[in-house]
């Protein structure tokens, strides 16, 4: 199938440059609501 | 001063070998750490709107259930007309395929080639070999891709491999082989769990450090330049040829790539025989790997990425899985007979760090893949398996509350008695969980009812399995077990899903 090559190839790029770019918020917020679970148990269950 | 006591010595034994078994953990953690910079450290900011010509190539042993399906799927890319052709090498097939080929040449001519052996059976090494040598004894072909007979290629995925090779100094890449079975079971959900976290993530850690451990067989994008310089030909004195092909390519200097957004559907082992079979495959060919490339593991002079200490921690503690558990489980053991104390300070430390890791990477890894976690989230969850759950979450209630943390057995104030006994399962569970995720697949082969094989699975845990697999190749190699290209059957189940 034919496409419109520079269309879709911009499309692409800028779908995939947002894709990785969500990575890293993605981490923060895995790696900040762990942190939240293990203060919130240290809080609750202090040593 | 006092002197060192021969248990002492023992005692720090035990102590070492216990933190080794955390290797694999954290390996793991490093890998996911780095992930994020993949958004920024990149490979899209070297990327062209470069679309070479590019022969498909799949080896083909009587697959006629899903040979057509791939070859439909290739023929709708997203891609300049006349810029892609597909061949098809026919290992000696004894099913429908040779009809099935006649029906697709005839379908789409000048695009699908049948190269037909007329006696196969050497694996699927050869059989590439056979389609590669015709393919580069042709000027046509600017790019090659590798893959599986069953394979299924989104429309765009083909344009955002080739984009990388705008770059000259990229001589692979390779995509997101994500699991397609429709509808699927327990064991392909785990699959489809576990290849967020080995490829979506962990190839994308490998990206941010420059070097790449395996290109999948099922969809590696090479450039014809490459794969001259590699000698043409794949290696076909292991089991684990794509791995082979990724590390000669580095070696000769030009870099792989792993695109995460580059998605293909393959149809996975729906049990745990087989797969069972494809994983020890899998174990022996990196077992074999890890010896033929005995010179390169830790020394930069050899290659400044593949020598690096880096990979090479992050390679051994996948390769050596079940070492490290098992020396983890001996060092605690160790120490709760040496030093009771010692060994509730190392069990607490140890599973709560675990805890943590695990709960971090199964998050991360269902936002790094939200379609595959919207289907497989409970495999997610449940990948280390509901006892290693339970260890994990019994270190979160306070000694006073547990009776298993708050006997006389920490205090080594009693000698050995058979109330120990859940105790040290319960300290030594990284190990023996080996044992138990081998019976879990004998059972399975054995022909146990699936909704045990589950039950049992979920006990045990995926995770526990894939060790258990790592072992028995260890086994195998040791033994020198028959090296038989056992193929994966493949039923024709895989769906693109979107």
């Amino acid at each position: 199938m034919s496409v419109d090559k520079e269309s879709e190839y911009d499309r692409l790029m800028r779908a995939d440059r947002k894709a990785e770019g969500r990575l890293i918020w993605s981490e923060l917020i895995s790696l900040v609501f762990v942190a939240g679970l293990v203060a919130a148990y240290m809080l609750f269950f202090p040593a | 001063m006092s002197s060192i006591e021969p248990t002492d010595l023992l005692a720090a034994f035990f102590l070492v070998a216990m933190l080794l078994g955390m290797v694999p953990t954290v390996a793991s953690l490093v890998q996911y750490v780095i992930i994020g910079w993949q958004s920024v450290r990149n490979n899209y900011s070297k990327c062209a709107d470069y679309t070479p010509r590019v022969a498909f190539v799949l080896p083909a042993w009587n697959e006629a259930d899903v040979i057509g399906s791939s070859i439909d799927s290739l023929m709708s890319l997203h891609y300049p007309e006349g810029h892609w052709r597909i061949y098809v090498v026919d290992d000696a097939s004894t099913d429908d395929t040779p009809a099935v080929m006649r029906e697709k040449m005839a379908q789409y001519p000048g695009s699908v080639f049948h190269l037909r052996r007329e006696v196969g059976g050497q694996g699927k090494a050869h059989t590439l070999n056979h389609g590669l040598s015709i393919i580069l004894s042709e000027d046509w072909a600017e790019a090659v891709m590798i893959m599986d007979a069953d394979v299924l290629f989104e429309p765009v995925t083909l344009r955002r491999m080739t984009r990388h090779l705008a770059d000259p100094s990229v001589g692979g890449v390779t995509a997101y082989v994500k699991e397609g079975s429709f509808p699927g079971n327990l064991v392909t959900r785990f699959v489809a769990f576990e290849y967020i976290t080995a490829q979506a993530a962990a190839r994308r850690a490998q990206n941010v450090l420059g070097v790449l451990a395996c290109m999948a067989g099922g969809a590696q994008l090479h450039s014809r330049e490459n794969l001259i310089a590699i000698g043409g030909q794949i290696d076909t004195s292991s089991l684990a040829e794509d791995t082979f092909t990724t590390f000669k390519t580095q070696l000769a200097g030009r870099r792989v790539v792993f695109d995460g957004n580059a998605i293909v559907w393959a149809e996975e082992p729906d049990s745990l025989a087989a797969l069972w079979k494809q994983r020890i495959r899998w174990a022996r060919g990196n077992l074999q790997l890890t010896s033929a490339f005995r010179n390169l593991w830790f020394r930069r002079s050899q290659h400044p990425k593949l020598g690096g200490v880096t990979f090479g921690v992050l390679w051994f503690s996948v390769a050596l899985l079940p070492v490290f558990m098992i020396l983890g489980s001996i060092g605690i053991i160790g120490l709760y007979y040496l030093r009771p104390p010692w060994a509730w300070s190392a069990f607490t430390a140890l599973w709560s760090a675990t805890l943590v890791v695990y709960l971090f990477e199964t998050l991360f890894s269902l936002m790094i893949d939200p379609e595959t976690g919207k289907r497989a989230w409970l495999e997610g969850l449940l990948f280390p398996g509901l006892v290693s759950i339970i260890i994990m979450l019994m270190i979160l209630v306070p000694p006073s509350a547990n009776p298993l943390f708050n006997g006389p057995y920490w205090s080594g104030d009693v000698g050995w008695s058979w109330r120990d006994i859940p105790v040290q399962v319960m300290l030594a569970w990284p190990g023996i969980s080996t044992f138990f995720a081998w019976l879990v697949f004998r059972a399975d082969r054995a022909g146990a009812p699936h909704w045990l094989r589950n039950l049992l699975l979920i006990v045990i845990g995926y995770g526990p399995v894939m060790c258990a697999i790592s072992f028995g190749a260890m086994a195998a190699q040791y033994k020198n077990a028959d090296l038989r290209w056992d193929k994966t059957v493949k039923s024709g189940k895989a769906r693109i899903r979107k």
